[in-house]
């Protein structure tokens, strides 16, 4: 008897509870957020205060964030979440063309209703928010707001260059092979390079093209007017050659990881490295912090016309086309929230990381003469292009290309490396008719 | 005490959940991905399915990457055979045979298998390191071989090698506590009879230990096949089927079509086509080990 009294006030007691809860959590609104901002990643302390400040104003709105660090677990819980219908209310991932598909069939919200808000709009870096524009491969709308901005330079060790009786940065090619001869020469290797992550190549690659053919060059492979297999770029598959060939890069490059790459750049190993201005965070906490610099990549001779196409790596966050109701304007108003000139202001002045907006406020007298540099930096670049696979509407590309560049600074020639490229697009193509 | 139709129900009752969970997490799947390697299809839910026939199959058997990761993995099993079977069972013997430090060899020899695969991975990833930081090369170096350093994970002739070996490391741990239990089994009077008879160790090793647990053998060597023909994470950590393919498997091939490219058919058709590959192999394995016990 007392028994069942007992275990009848119990689950009653547990019966309230869920329905009270219910109730009350009924109020709340639930987004969710996924990123690869995770971890010791300086981003994810950046959008965890984001998340805080949001929240004061925000209470009735809870922010799952769901954020991994680790690119393939990113990818596979981001995939399965498409798949099943339930992609998170924002995320970023890193695409243009590859998008289309998503966009067609209503995975991503069109952001271009935000835009009428000018008090917010008008302070984007004028053409960012047409970057996610997928008219030309016949989808309209515009599927990501722009977020932040990564010019790709050359980080080097001026130390290390002094020991190699280097005086003047490299401004082209031959200054730069002639540096690595210098490097080399000295006992010190030249170039750090974490080939067996295949983006490390394809990070060099991105820049090697746009100086020789240009950025547009290569938006016209995605539009199918020309080709990779094109004279135009065979110099570019010479040039990666070559610098291996010219021991630029540490031996057996191609089985060491980027956080090899990074730790021996660190450890004074490694004279430069190519990377993105996101680098700026790990220098700040390194024991060479104060010390680096960075130069932008050096023109070909010949092609000085496309000195200012430069590696900018857009990043833009996505918003889920399923969201409606008070989820959807929750996460407009925390997307608007992140990408504010408040937020953007703090991202770049205590995070190091640059924004896509004009209207940042750069007056901090604290701020690093290295971030100053890369604004100012970023204000000469005329024709900006990110990863060469994000104007490619298969996905595949990036990667076939980045294997086959593997394949090509290990062993294969030029001509082996371009065929290869070209065909995941002739497969894809033959697979569309 | 239960009757014959009491106890099948019991029986039958506490098997339900796990067959439950079974049916629902691996063979609808199978059978999903059975249906899907049919189709092309991007991943995307309420996109539509278009019907590809064999097409996708077709793709993939005539795909020369494919066609590598089915030559290596072939390589793979054979080699992971010789290796975890033949030193499990080793050391299965030694230890047999040991009058010290049973529980200690158990232990020690056993341990490699209770880390975490991608730990392992890691660990030898830092031991392969293809330059002279590399903890393999440094030794090497150390004891006057230089000529012996190299780079491990991505020299074509020591690369996949390289793999066979860090994942028989963290496996022959498992069959030599299988061939163990093998041995104990064997009744004490078969093996003391034959001494007193006058046979060798070898010949009672040759001719009275190893056709008695045969049976045990063939059963590790199917476990070798059907595991090995499924490695995924070991290539994954180290190489990623790099560079440039050459240790590719077609575990991996399978997750970069479906994951990473939005290939959900054709990395259906790989997966039905490992399915194919594993029940072939094993059958055939099973059938020539058979043989020989009935010899």
């Amino acid at each position: 008897m007392k028994t069942s009294r007992f275990l009848t006030g119990a689950l009653l007691a547990l019966l309230t509870t869920v329905l009270v809860g219910g109730a009350f959590a009924a109020d709340k609104v639930t987004i969710r957020i996924m990123t690869r901002w995770a971890g010791s990643d300086p981003q994810a302390a950046f959008l965890a205060s984001v998340k805080a400040d949001f929240l004061k104003t925000h209470p009735n709105v809870v922010i799952q964030d769901d954020s991994i660090a680790d690119e393939a677990a990113f990818n596979n819980k981001l995939k399965i979440d498409i798949a099943t219908g339930t992609p998170p209310s924002i995320f970023w991932f890193p695409a243009i063309a590859g998008l289309l598909d998503w966009a067609k069939a209503g995975v991503l919200m069109d952001i271009t209703p935000m835009l009428a808000d000018k008090a917010w709009s008008s302070g984007f870096i004028p053409g960012t928010t047409e970057l996610w524009s997928l008219d030309k491969y016949g989808v309209k709308g515009r599927y990501a707001v722009p977020f932040q901005m990564s010019p790709e330079v050359i980080w080097y060790n001026p130390a290390l260059f002094a020991k190699a009786g280097i005086v003047k940065v490299p401004a082209t090619m031959d200054e730069l092979y002639a540096a690595i001869d210098k490097l080399k020469a000295a006992k010190i290797v030249p170039w750090g390079l974490g080939g067996k992550d295949p983006w490390r190549g394809g990070h060099i690659f991105n820049n090697v093209i746009y100086r020789i053919v240009g950025v547009d060059y290569i938006k016209d492979i995605g539009a199918r007017k020309a080709k990779w297999t094109d004279a135009a770029l065979r110099p570019a598959y010479d040039t990666m050659k070559d610098l291996v060939k010219r021991g630029a890069f540490d031996k057996g490059f191609i089985g060491m990881s980027y956080d090899d790459e990074t730790a021996g750049f660190f450890a004074g190993d490694y004279a430069m490295t190519c990377n993105g201005s996101w680098f700026m965070s790990n220098i700040a906490t390194s024991k060479l912090a104060g010390q680096i610099k960075f130069m932008p990549f050096p023109i070909f001779k010949g092609k000085e016309k496309f000195s200012g196409d430069s590696v900018l790596f857009p990043g833009g966050f996505q918003m889920s086309g399923k969201m409606t109701g008070a989820e959807k304007d929750a996460a407009i108003e925390f997307v608007k929230f992140i990408t504010s000139k408040e937020m953007t202001t703090r991202m770049v002045t205590q995070y190091s990381v640059l924004g896509a907006r004009t209207d940042t406020d750069l007056t901090d007298p604290n701020l690093s003469p290295l971030l100053k540099e890369m604004v100012n930096y970023m204000g000469t670049i005329k024709n900006a292009g990110g990863d060469y696979g994000d104007y490619d509407p298969d996905i595949a590309v990036l990667e076939k290309i980045r294997s086959a560049l593997q394949g090509l600074m290990l062993k294969d020639s030029s001509e082996t490396a371009a065929k290869a490229s070209q065909a995941e697009i002739d497969a894809y193509e033959k697979s569309r008719k | 005490m239960l009757n014959s139709r009491e106890r099948t129900r019991t029986i039958v009752l506490f098997l339900l959940p796990m067959l439950l969970i079974y049916v629902v997490f691996a063979v609808l799947p199978t059978f999903g991905s059975f249906y899907l390697s049919f189709f092309g299809w991007n991943g995307v839910q309420g996109s539509a399915l278009v019907f590809a026939g064999f097409d996708n199959f077709v793709n993939v058997l005539s795909n020369q990457e494919f066609q590598l990761s089915i030559l290596n993995i072939l390589w793979f099993v054979f080699v992971s055979i010789l290796l975890q079977i033949v030193i499990g069972y080793f050391l299965a013997f030694l230890i047999y045979e040991a009058r010290h430090f049973i529980r200690f060899f158990k232990a020690a020899f056993f341990i490699p298998m209770v880390l975490p695969v991608t730990a392992t991975a890691i660990l030898w990833g830092v031991i392969l390191k293809p330059n002279d930081s590399g903890i393999l090369n440094q030794f090497f170096i150390a004891i006057g071989l230089p000529q012996l350093s190299t780079t491990w994970l991505i020299d074509s002739s020591t690369a996949l090698n390289s793999l066979i070996w860090v994942n028989a490391w963290s496996s022959f741990g498992y069959y030599m506590i299988i061939g163990l239990a093998a041995l104990a089994a064997i009744p004490d009077e078969t093996l003391e009879a034959a001494t007193i008879d006058g046979a060798s160790k070898f010949q009672r090793v040759s001719f009275i230990i190893l056709p008695l647990i045969w049976e045990t053998i063939a059963l590790s060597v199917v476990m070798v096949i059907t595991g090995c023909l499924k490695t995924f994470d070991v290539v994954f950590v180290m190489t990623a089927g790099g560079p440039n393919g050459m240790t590719n498997v077609p575990s991996i091939l399978m997750y970069n079509e479906a994951f990473k490219y939005n290939h959900f058919g054709i990395g259906s058709a790989m997966s039905v086509v490992i399915f194919v590959m594993s029940l072939v192999i094993t059958l055939l394995s099973l059938q020539l080990l058979k043989k020989r016990v009935q010899e």
